[in-house]
């Protein structure tokens, strides 16, 4: 269990409620408040994988792995 | 916009702040560090921990009877697997955290050096708080406890003591002044093999340092003592000022050495090399003279310098066979040479370097000059 | 869209800011040991010419930013395809550019600090920022960048002592192999990430200085790179330079007397903060532009939450980051930084053929 992370996820949690605010008080169309919930959740799923140490292979390493299949690097 | 104002002020607090605070109180400054090996392989490591408010005490106390004289330094030692496990199971016995920035001088034991030092430099590396300034020596004959122990009248703290004996060598020359980053340079290359400044301890109250430690290949291997040492510096271009005597008829001549140049050369024939050269410009006074000859005339200034020129030469021939015939190892760092400006070469031999260097013939050229006399033109005790 | 307009200094103050960015602890130079300063030249030359492309490319799109321009070469369905993978791209590297930081700081200034609290509060501040749009990053990047090339003058004036100026020698020992290898991750990281400007190209005021302007601030870092390579070179030499994990944390330790090491992270806090400010403006106006949302501030918070969540995620540890960052890297950016430019580079010079009538118009 990681509370640091658990913690700068509340702070980004804190954060995004001000923009869901304004979107709401804007009557933002649907395809922006997708894209962005899209993203946020994703991003505090992830962290909190993260933070109960279940981490999750990391694109860095999909990657390499791609490229290795390519034949790219070695 | 109040939160606004808020959030901004608070920010620039978390910015300059650090999560791990710890007062001056609640840590021991560690002024030195001695590393030695026990004999069953075990790392011991001894700190020297200085206490403010003792030291406080003893200064402001002086002359003063009855009040308590409590020590301003402490010494504590432990044996561990490494000096990192050492360090911190040492807190058994030492109450706060140990503070490593402030070390001024690391002493390695021989037994510790004639296994190898890369095991102890790696921590000395790889750790954020050791000051890569510090001045390294290896106590030859004692541990390095022994060292620490000592309780000097001329400072309170006898790592500053030391290392005010190891700074004063740019005026004797006679002890190699080694910095920790210089080893970091050095150890793992095969260009120059590491050297260290020698320090033995005379009794309770004073240490001594002079000669150096030669190693190869991160080992001891063996010492130079301080006319070789100083051979050596003269060679590497490290002598600032120093005192040289030379025989004369009827006496001794000090000569004061105050300004030196060395320099060192390969020369190849062929794509190998055939010679080592040495060259080291000197310039100097007559400090001292015990000679009864009145000098006056310019051709015994001349013998004087040819004197001054042979008895240095002898000084760094000496240096150079112990170099070369007894230990096999490139302290004085041609290999450097070789592998800048003959890299081809130098690729082939690299690991053979130190025999390759141990077979060379030498060139030594030595150019002294005498300017001035003193305060007195002529002997005090003169021919009749 | 936003009419922001920033002037040419302020454009050269950025791109002086971005490419010294992380560039400065994580140098893949390195590599090439002794002949860094070959690679250093070969790469600076090379990402000169890569700026040029990518101003071209701006120049012959007028007014129009990389979205825009994707989608006018490419057509509408591949030029926002290509467009979003251009925003996990950028997002990519500010999470890369955060953690690089983060981990210099806990390995040298703030051992026990959680790199993800250092890379938070520093997120912080630099979403603060770009909110605030790119004309108040453009002004703040003319005030201090010009810090940057101070210090490197000032540490290696602090260090003119213990210098031995043939430590560069032997050149090419190792052959010619290393140094392009090193010479063309260099152009890689930082040159080619310079790719997310085009979106702010469109910004500036007088737009026919922007080749000019491209050019002299990647000639300006090399210059000052290959200063900083000489001065770790000359003090440090090849060997040390190649064991230590921040080469210019250990020059600067080694001043005698007086700590300078926090101005090292003085400069990494101005380069590696405009890096990502960059960054996180290019990805956030993207992906607004591919969406069609008015305002690129609705994205930034949420862009980059998943930054930080992705640099703490990426790499397990630092021998992880280091090996991405010489091996992965430069391949992973050909597509991004090469590919797709040149390809934008031709399709709009047979447009400009076509249209020259119409192009000259304009101008």
């Amino acid at each position: 269990m990681n509370n640091n992370m658990m913690l700068i996820l509340a702070i980004f949690i804190v954060l995004s409620i001000y923009d869901v605010r304004k979107f709401i008080r804007e009557k933002e169309s649907a395809r922006v408040i997708a894209a962005y919930a899209f993203i946020v959740v994703l991003s505090l799923v992830l962290g909190f994988l993260i933070s109960i140490g279940k981490r999750p292979s990391s694109p860095a390493e999909w990657i390499q792995e791609i490229l290795e299949t390519m034949g790219v690097i070695k | 916009m109040k939160i606004k104002i808020i959030i901004l002020l608070i920010l620039p607090a978390l910015l300059t702040g650090c999560w791990d605070n710890v007062d001056l109180i609640d840590i021991n400054l560690v002024t030195a560090l001695g590393i030695d090996k026990s004999e069953d392989g075990k790392i011991i490591v001894t700190v020297q921990v200085i206490e403010p408010a003792a030291l406080q005490s003893t200064s402001s106390s002086q002359g003063k009877v009855g009040m308590a004289q409590t020590k301003p330094v402490f010494v504590e030692s432990y044996k561990g697997e490494t000096i990192s496990d050492a360090l911190i199971s040492m807190k058994a016995m030492v109450d706060k955290r140990l503070f490593l920035s402030t070390v001024q001088v690391i002493i390695l034991g021989e037994k510790l050096c004639r296994e190898g030092v890369n095991e102890a430099l790696d921590f000395l590396h790889r750790d954020y708080q050791v000051e890569y300034l510090a001045d390294v020596l290896v106590a030859r004959g004692c541990s390095p406890k022994d060292i620490l122990k000592i309780q000097p009248e001329m400072d309170v703290i006898p790592a500053m003591y030391i290392k005010g004996t190891i700074e004063n060598t740019e005026l004797r020359a006679k002890v190699k002044r080694t910095m920790l980053v210089e080893l970091f340079k050095d150890i793992e290359n095969k260009c120059r093999q590491i050297t260290i400044g020698q320090i033995t301890k005379e009794n309770e109250k004073t240490v001594n340092t002079e000669g150096t430690a030669v190693f190869k290949d991160g080992k001891l291997v063996g010492w130079l003592n301080q006319y070789e040492t100083r051979g050596f510096l003269f060679v590497t271009d490290r002598v600032k000022n120093t005192i040289i005597t030379i025989p004369m008829a009827n006496g001794k001549m000090s000569i004061r050495v105050l300004n030196s140049r060395g320099k060192m050369d390969v020369k190849f024939k062929n794509g190998r090399p055939y010679r080592l050269s040495i060259y080291v410009d000197l310039e100097g006074n007559i400090a001292e003279y015990t000679g009864k000859k009145v000098l006056d005339a310019p051709t015994d200034m001349h013998t004087l310098q040819m004197t001054l020129s042979e008895e240095v030469k002898k000084e760094i021939a000496m240096a150079l066979r112990k170099a070369q015939k007894e230990y096999s190892s490139d302290i004085f760092g041609f290999g450097k040479i070789v592998h800048k400006y003959h890299p081809q070469y130098w690729k082939q031999t690299m690991d053979q370097w130190n025999d390759i260097f141990s077979s060379l013939p030498t060139e030594i050229v030595i150019k002294s000059r005498i300017r001035r006399s003193g305060l007195i033109k002529s002997p005090m005790t003169k021919d009749e | 869209m936003e009419k922001a307009r920033i002037s040419s200094l302020q454009l050269f103050m950025l791109m002086t800011g971005f490419l010294f960015g992380s560039t400065l602890i994580i140098n893949p130079i390195i590599n090439a040991k002794n002949d860094g300063w070959l690679a250093i030249i070969i790469g600076g030359i090379g990402g000169t010419l890569l700026l040029w492309v990518y101003a071209t490319i701006a120049l012959l799109n007028p007014s129009k930013n990389f979205v825009e321009i994707l989608r006018s070469r490419l057509g509408k369905v591949l030029g926002n395809l290509l467009a979003l993978l251009y925003v996990w791209y950028f997002t990519h590297l500010a999470s890369l550019v955060f953690r690089n930081f983060g981990s210099f700081i806990t390995t040298t200034t703030y051992l026990y600090t959680p790199l993800e609290v250092i890379i938070t509060i520093f997120a912080i501040v630099i979403v603060y920022a770009v909110n605030s749009g790119i004309e108040v990053v453009g002004r703040v990047s003319e005030l201090l960048v010009p810090v940057i090339p101070v210090i490197a003058v000032l540490i290696s004036i602090s260090l003119v002592t213990i210098h031995d100026f043939t430590a560069f020698l032997p050149v090419l020992e190792n052959g010619i192999q290393p140094v392009i290898k090193a010479a063309y991750a260099f152009l890689t990281f930082p040159f080619g990430e310079t790719i997310s400007f085009l979106m702010i190209f469109p910004h500036l005021n007088k737009r026919k200085n922007l080749r000019r302007v491209s050019a002299l601030s990647a000639l300006s870092v090399t210059g000052l790179f290959l200063f900083i390579f000489f001065r770790d070179i000359t003090a440090l030499g090849s060997h040390f330079i190649y064991q230590a994990t921040f080469v210019p944390h250990i020059t600067s330790v080694l001043i005698p007397g007086i700590n300078l090491e926090p101005l090292l992270d003085v400069n990494l806090l101005i380069g590696g903060g405009i890096k990502i400010a960059i960054c996180l403006y290019a990805a956030s106006t993207m992906l607004a532009n591919i969406i069609g949302a008015d305002d690129y501030r609705k994205f930034t918070t949420s862009l980059l939450t998943f930054c930080v969540v992705l640099s703490i995620w990426i790499y397990e540890n630092i021998f992880e980051m280091f090996n991405w960052a010489e091996k992965v890297w430069p391949y992973y950016s050909i597509p991004f930084q090469i590919f797709i430019p040149l390809i934008l580079l031709v399709l709009s010079l047979i447009k400009k053929n076509k249209t020259t009538l119409t192009d000259s118009a304009e101008q």
